[in-house]
């Protein structure tokens, strides 16, 4: 039963290598591409349920134990970023294969795609420090070739910062393996955890914290270092935007949250310091650059870098009380993020663009539209009775407990500035009218589309009508982290 | 020995980065495959001194060995420094393909 937990990796890496048999565009592939991530579907569901009630699992590979085997490790908090991940995908595959012909679109996209999944996948659920490695260069290879992979001509130039700054990461990434395994002589992250104890007071783990933050930083887009995502995420058609928004920026924040917050020990504050240091301009630079765009699809990448400065100011100081604040906070950005910008592809397609000045008229004729961009952009300011808000208020009251004021004020600036930027999104888009913008509303099919989106709506709106079922999941594995620090488990 | 590796990693490290910064993707290239380099030799390093110790195959008793992990560890970073320097390349091929230079500079500021 324990052996279940292989398999959010071995799903999508299967799929994603059957789906390379058909070489000619084929509708058996996208029953399969769907059937497996409904399969991934419920198996998140059911590994949440297990941890929830019985506690973290783990199971080591061949039977070897720790030193010499790899463990592979699930908590609850592993299971809730599988099945966030598998419900964004399953939204994205359905959209994606409801508005392209058979013909249209790249053959091996959904198996790169797949190959991706399996690589996050596989980070969410490392339980050593190399093996976490693999994971992060599987997801990466594959990101690279799928960021090529349609590109136009002109395009690719653009990825070149994303490669060249991913390059630099694993190399870093590589060289802090080293250096974990040359303080504490091995990678597993129990034993890490349980030899940290003995040694709080040694400044190598100082230097440690801060390569790994700088590490992760680069993969999740922290303030000096986000340049690289507004300008290679537009490149993305959008279903695939929304999956890479979902995975590829969540698993460099779940990274840090599992290294500190349950293998490195609790007191090293400089690097608690420095996340908050950065997290404020992450937050402000994000939502002002955010506010000068003139395009849909890339002020909302840009209001993604923005929340990652919220989520990196939730999870310190790695205690229970703002761990269980984060994950709450991460599940509703997931959601909210990745259906946002689907309805940016929406209105993409509906104008032929998604630059502001060219983009009117919606509200007249796609009222359906219009109310799902509120309410989700709304639920990205805060506004009360939607799911940020619950996180929001959780994160401040956080933070004023640990006396982050500086913190307390860059945050509500910041939400009242992503308001705007809603808002200006919203009434050039929908509330104005233009006799010269013509709407594709015959071709675009927006109906079935936005229907699709709508499911991600409706669970973003559970979460801010009945908050205690997501604050409950969220404490538990926020206790399940710091349990494994202590080494209760 | 310790001493000689570490100086090793760090001149190797210095002129990886070096060559990265230059404006020629060619330098690029061979920066970063010298960066893989050095960070194989970091990790080789983390194994600790290795004279007067054998090879980790132990036929009878307990003797000195080295470390096996981080050489298990480098036979990984290599296959995939291998894998990403290949890709590197056609990408940086296919740059050249459409802009005709080799130069950074004139690459990102050239306007389609």
């Amino acid at each position: 039963m324990t052996n279940m937990i292989l398999l959010p990796f071995l799903l999508p890496l299967f799929t994603g290598l059957v789906c390379l048999f058909w070489r000619h565009p084929s509708i058996i592939r996208r029953y399969i591409v769907i059937g497996s991530v409904c399969i991934q579907f419920i198996v998140g569901w059911l590994l949440l349920k297990l941890t929830l009630v019985n506690g973290p699992m783990s199971v080591t590979i061949g039977g070897w134990q720790a030193p010499f085997g790899i463990e592979v490790y699930l908590d609850s908090f592993s299971a809730i970023m599988v099945l966030l991940a598998s419900i964004v995908q399953l939204i994205s595959f359905i959209y994606r294969f409801s508005h392209l012909r058979l013909t249209q679109g790249h053959p091996i996209r959904s198996s790169l795609l797949q190959f991706m999944i399996a690589g996050t996948n596989l980070a969410f659920i490392a339980g050593d420090f190399f093996n976490l490695f693999v994971a992060y260069e599987i997801m990466l290879i594959a990101s690279y070739a799928i960021f090529i992979l349609d590109a136009k001509e002109g395009n690719i130039k653009k990825i070149f910062p994303y490669l060249i700054i991913n390059l630099i990461g694993s190399a870093l990434f590589l060289c802090a393996a080293a250096f974990c395994y040359s303080i504490f002589g091995t990678l597993n992250f129990t034993h890490i955890a349980a030899l940290s104890n003995t040694m709080l007071a040694d400044p190598r783990l100082w230097v440690l914290g801060v390569l790994i933050l700088c590490v992760f930083g680069i993969k999740s887009g922290f303030f000096p270092l986000y340049y690289w995502l507004p300008n290679s995420y537009p490149i993305l058609p959008h279903s695939t935007m929304a999956i890479f928004s979902a995975t590829l920026t969540e698993v460099g924040l779940y990274s840090i949250i599992r290294i500190f917050g349950s293998v490195l020990p609790h007191n090293i504050t400089p690097v608690y310091f420095l996340i908050t240091f950065l997290a404020i301009p992450t937050m402000l630079f994000g939502v002002i650059s955010a506010l000068t765009r003139r395009c849909i699809i890339e002020s909302l990448c840009l209001q993604i870098v923005c929340q990652i400065g919220f989520i990196m100011i939730a999870m310190t100081p790695f205690t229970f009380e703002s761990l269980s604040a984060c994950i709450f906070y991460m599940g509703h950005h997931i959601l909210v993020v990745s259906s946002l910008l689907l309805l940016g592809g929406v209105i993409r397609r509906l104008c032929g663009t998604d630059h502001l000045d060219n983009v009117a008229n919606l509200w007249k004729h796609t009222p359906l539209l219009g109310i799902m961009f509120l309410i989700q952009g709304f639920s990205l300011a805060g506004l009360p009775f939607f799911s940020g808000f619950w996180g929001k208020l959780w994160i401040l009251s956080n933070s004023f407990q640990y006396a982050q004021y500086f913190a307390v004020i860059a945050m509500l600036l910041t939400s009242f500035l992503t308001m705007v930027n809603v808002i200006k999104i919203w009434a050039r888009a929908f509330w104005r009218t233009d006799p010269g913008v013509k709407l594709h509303l015959d071709t675009s099919n927006w109906r079935l589309l936005s229907l699709i989106i709508g499911v991600i709506v409706i669970i973003s709106l559970t979460m801010g009508l009945y908050p205690d079922i997501y604050t409950n999941i969220s404490k538990v594995a926020a206790k399940q982290i710091v349990s494994q620090r202590i080494g209760l488990h | 020995m310790t001493i000689i590796i570490s100086l090793v990693v760090a001149i190797m490290f210095g002129s990886a980065i070096y060559m990265i910064l230059q404006k020629s993707l060619i330098k690029m290239l061979f920066g970063f495959s010298l960066l893989t380099h050095a960070i194989n030799i970091l990790v080789l390093s983390v194994a600790g001194n290795p004279i007067g110790k054998k090879a980790p195959i132990i036929l009878d008793g307990a003797q000195k060995i080295i470390d096996p992990l981080p050489q298990a560890l480098i036979l990984t970073a290599i296959v995939i420094g291998f894998g990403v320097t290949a890709f590197l390349i056609v990408f940086l091929y296919r740059l050249f393909l459409h802009s005709h230079t080799t130069n950074a500079e004139v690459i990102l500021n050239h306007d389609d």
